[in-house]
């Protein structure tokens, strides 16, 4: 447990690999802005599902998070995750309210 | 042998860098230790310019009429100037000295002490931590000198549109910008300090002090790092779309239809509960921002002055870290009068009754820690027992008002002035009063006096009760908060006006008794008795150095830990402590 | 010679010896395995985009309580806010290689890709620019707007410059570090570390454009 070194082996990733992920990331860019401009039916949680496939990508393999370990992910991808999605849906929530007194 | 050179000698810098610009986690420590109290005893004074005004109120005071011709024509206080004392004695109080002093003045001073580690991850980041710390009070105070209008006054939670319309009270003026603009930089400052203990914290322990082996202390600054790093960004936004909507018209915060000197503002589409939520998404963390590091103060005194390991260390750790995860879903019972949905209000009435359950942990851990000790009534014994009753009391104040009917009743009236006195306030308070007399010697080398510290503390504790206890009276009848004048205007009130001059008396007595403890500080700096290195006998890494410890703490040389530092009376050890850093073999050996 | 070697000093902290030494010598290991500056880097970041997160929670909630909420696309072109997005997330792609080409010793391919990134950054800014000055010709103004709802251009104007100035700040960092490096005055690490700080504004214009524009 001792002896463990601080920084792990890094592995190395390919410039295949990135120009892979860009690729994916691209396409995912084209589909979610034509999904937006075209209106298309449920096009609400497409984009939302296109988005947080862009987010992995850019922060798993540009940012490296793939790489670290799992405590540094959770807190990382669960804290920053977990305090906006409460902060927005308990806002949100409120704002049925302020809807309703508006009417 | 290249090694041994190049790490041996690293030099005391002159006297510049040593004591003004330091990048020392000691010097800064002290440093942010000894501005708190100097921002302390100026928000005290606040608070007893306050007290004059509610028990005596609209009474003419001559002397002050002579010393601030401004603010008290004839002697008598102005509204504006009243409003504006309790606006800024709550943001310096709970920003610029609990929090500053608590995690600003113990963190950098304990953290690497207690880890085993020669300064903090990044010194320069702390350097500047302090410096920015120092400007945003700066600013705030300056606020009294140099902004038309007075400082701000719409409260310390500057709820819109009082602060966001600039021609509402003479305070919104200029005083609010001024105010955001010392709140900006108190953020970067905290933010600054709560990278740097957290990477700390993460990175720097020394060999063998895994996270379950740390002191208390440590992680309760360790996750009040975290949970500032969490919840500042919030006020942050916040703070940059107040100062939007008030100076370059936006209406983030502003509905349609406000009316101010009989002119309707063309502020469209925004809500103020808006900013009422992001506040309170930092403000409630920022309660256990100054609860979690008092909280760990007194395990580690308590377990100190009973001889006896903490109760129920992982239950101790476990609670610290629901607290400060449990603290991020509770803050809209702060607003269960503000018109928001009353569902929500259900869902933050029921988080935070639970948040009661790891606060009620810690407490039957204290007590359970206490059964059966050998207990030593020192000073810092004393704070720490004094923390738990506050805690309790205010704890059990603070049951009333998470349920949302009791609340709408009890809302915005001295009920909720107590409790926050006793749980926030007062508990952080005596926590950080404790800690005082517990580390002064290995911040000074010195011992602090003790029948000075035991006459401070009872005076402090005696009328700290009597004045916020009288409180939850006056707010049981439903006198409201933060009035000018409590009984020309509210009549009903008349009966109760002795209470408040009770209040008052015991106010200066304890604002009083304050001096004290300046007294004491100071003079023990100089004067004290000479401190051993470890005067209380206790087992944390900090006490196997000398009093005060050297420039770079350990020097190069980490120390190896074995164990936790809870190891009083540990059955096979020839002394009641066994500092962290002895192995089981030199037990059994007998060679310690 | 060994030793000599561990005890190069990292850059920006010179000088004092806590830092030089090799961590794994003296302590425990780190929860986050990770060195502290890339541990202070992730903490940074994680606070940073809370700020983005909250002025994004900010719009869906002003955005939720508002009658009505303009179209954006007939303000703004998709075409061009392709060529936006595009521009970015390639800059974050050769940043990527250029900091991966830097840990394997290829300093060619390091000052090729490196390069290229900053010149992406200053396009995208010249990009926004040109947005901005379309958005402002059109009649946005942070309190008023042709389109009844005063509040969305106001919190465009905010989010959008935001981002905007992260990524000047990128720009300008990335600039300063690609000299220093270039006279051998900086580590791998500190460029590592922009490079995390750049794809994270890349990250950020992800959420911005499915939110503010998008949806």
């Amino acid at each position: 447990m001792e002896n463990l070194p601080i920084k792990s082996e890094e592995p190395i990733v390919s410039p295949k690999t990135f120009f892979l992920v860009w690729v994916i990331l691209m396409v995912l860019t084209v589909f979610e802005i034509t999904a937006g401009y075209k209106g298309i039916a449920g096009k609400d949680y497409l984009i939302l599902i296109l988005m947080l496939g862009q987010a992995y990508l850019v922060s798993f393999y540009f940012m490296h998070l793939r790489f670290e370990k799992l405590p540094l992910i959770l807190s990382v991808v669960l804290g920053v995750l977990l305090t906006i999605g409460l902060l927005c849906a308990l806002i949100i929530w409120d704002g049925t309210h302020i809807i309703q007194l508006s009417r | 042998m290249e090694t041994k050179t190049l790490e041996a000698h690293h030099k005391i810098p002159g006297f510049w860098r040593h004591y003004i610009f330091s990048t020392n986690h000691k010097i800064i420590g002290i440093q942010y230790l000894i501005t708190s109290f100097f921002v302390a005893l100026t928000a005290a004074g606040m608070a007893m310019l306050i007290r004059l005004e509610i028990a005596w109120p609209e009474h003419s005071w001559p002397l002050l009429g002579r010393i601030f011709p401004g603010a008290f024509p004839g002697g008598v206080m102005r509204p504006e100037v009243y409003a504006a004392l309790f606006t800024m004695h709550g943001t310096l109080m709970v920003f610029f000295f609990l929090s500053a002093a608590l995690v600003g003045g113990f963190g950098n001073f304990l953290i690497p002490l207690q880890i085993g580690a020669d300064d903090m991850a990044f010194p320069f980041l702390n350097m500047l931590s302090y410096w920015v710390y120092l400007l945003g009070f700066l600013v705030m105070i300056s606020s009294f000198f140099f902004s038309p209008g007075g400082p701000a006054s719409a409260g310390w939670t500057s709820y819109p549109p009082l602060s966001a319309i600039k021609s509402a009270v003479a305070g919104s003026n200029w005083g609010q910008s001024f105010w955001i603009v010392g709140m900006a930089f108190f953020i970067a400052s905290f933010t600054m300090g709560g990278l740097n203990f957290v990477t700390t914290v993460l990175s720097m322990r020394a060999k063998g002090l895994n996270m379950m082996r740390l002191p208390l202390t440590t992680w309760a600054l360790f996750v009040t790092a975290a949970v500032g790093i969490f919840a500042f960004p919030a006020l942050t936004a916040a703070v940059i779309m107040l100062f939007l909507d008030r100076h370059f018209g936006t209406s983030f915060f502003l509905p349609s239809g406000l009316y101010v000197a009989g002119k309707l503002l063309n502020n469209k589409g925004g809500s103020p509960l808006l900013w009422q939520h992001l506040f309170w998404f930092l403000g409630h963390p920022e309660v256990y921002i100054v609860m979690l590091p008092a909280m760990g103060f007194t395990s580690d005194i308590l377990s100190t002055f009973c001889r006896k390991p903490i109760f129920g260390y992982a239950a101790m750790v476990g609670s610290i870290l629901a607290i400060g995860s449990l603290s991020f879903i509770v803050w809209g019972h702060h607003m269960f009068v503000s018109g928001m949905n009353p569902y929500l209000g259900m869902f933050f009435d029921i988080t935070t009754l639970i948040i009661a359950v790891p606060s009620a942990i810690k407490t039957f851990n204290w007590m359970a820690t206490l059964w059966g000790g050998k207990i030593q009534l020192t000073t810092p014994m004393l704070f720490a027992l004094a923390f738990i009753s506050l805690f309790v009391t205010g704890g059990l104040s603070g049951i009333f008002l998470a349920a949302a009917p009791a609340d709408i009743q009890l809302h915005d009236t001295y009920f909720v002035i107590s409790h926050f006195h006793f749980i926030m306030a007062g508990a952080s308070l005596f926590g950080i009063l404790g800690a005082t007399n517990f580390w002064f010697p290995k911040m000074f080398g010195k011992m602090m006096n003790e029948t000075l510290g035991k006459l401070h503390f009872w005076i402090t504790f005696i009328t700290y009760y009597c004045v916020f206890f009288p409180m939850m009276f006056l707010g049981l009848h439903g006198e409201m908060r933060r009035l000018y004048d409590p009984i020309q205007y509210y009549t009903m009130f008349k009966p109760l006006q002795p209470i408040n001059v009770f209040i008052s008396i015991n106010a200066f007595i304890l604002g009083a008794a304050q001096l004290i403890f300046a007294f004491n500080f100071f003079w023990s700096m100089f004067k004290g008795k000479k401190a051993s290195s470890n005067p209380w006998n206790a087992n944390g890494l900090e006490w196997t150095l000398p009093s005060p410890p050297p420039y770079e703490n350990w020097e190069g040389e980490p120390p190896e830990v074995y164990r936790w530092p809870y190891d009083y009376s540990y059955p096979e050890a020839p002394k009641d402590y066994l500092p962290q850093i002895v192995p089981d073999k030199a037990i059994a050996a007998g060679n310690f | 010679m060994e030793g000599i070697k561990k005890m190069e000093p990292t850059a920006g902290i010179q000088g004092l010896p806590a830092q030089n030494r090799e961590e794994k010598d003296h302590f425990a290991p780190s929860a986050f395995s990770t060195n502290r500056k890339k541990t202070m880097m992730w903490v940074f970041i994680i606070s940073d985009a809370l700020l983005f997160g909250t002025f994004l929670a900010v719009y869906t909630f002003e955005r939720f309580i508002s009658p009505t909420w303009p179209d954006r696309w007939k303000i703004f072109d998709p075409g061009y806010l392709a060529v936006m997005t595009v521009v970015l997330l390639s800059s974050s792609t050769f940043m990527a290689t250029a900091v991966e080409g830097l840990k394997q010793g290829k300093m060619k391919r390091f000052g090729f890709f490196y390069t290229i990134t900053i010149l992406c950054g200053i396009g995208f800014l010249g990009m926004q620019a040109h947005e901005w000055a379309h958005f402002i010709g059109l009649g946005a103004r942070l309190n008023t707007n042709p389109w009844g709802v005063p509040l969305f251009s106001g919190l465009f104007f905010m989010i959008t410059g935001f981002h905007g100035f992260h990524v000047l700040t990128g720009v300008l960092i990335l600039s300063f570090i690609g000299i220093l490096k270039a006279v051998g005055k900086v580590s791998d690490d500190t460029i590592e570390l922009a490079g995390m700080y750049w794809s994270f504004v890349d990250l950020v214009w992800v959420f911005i454009l499915a939110v503010i524009y998008l949806l």
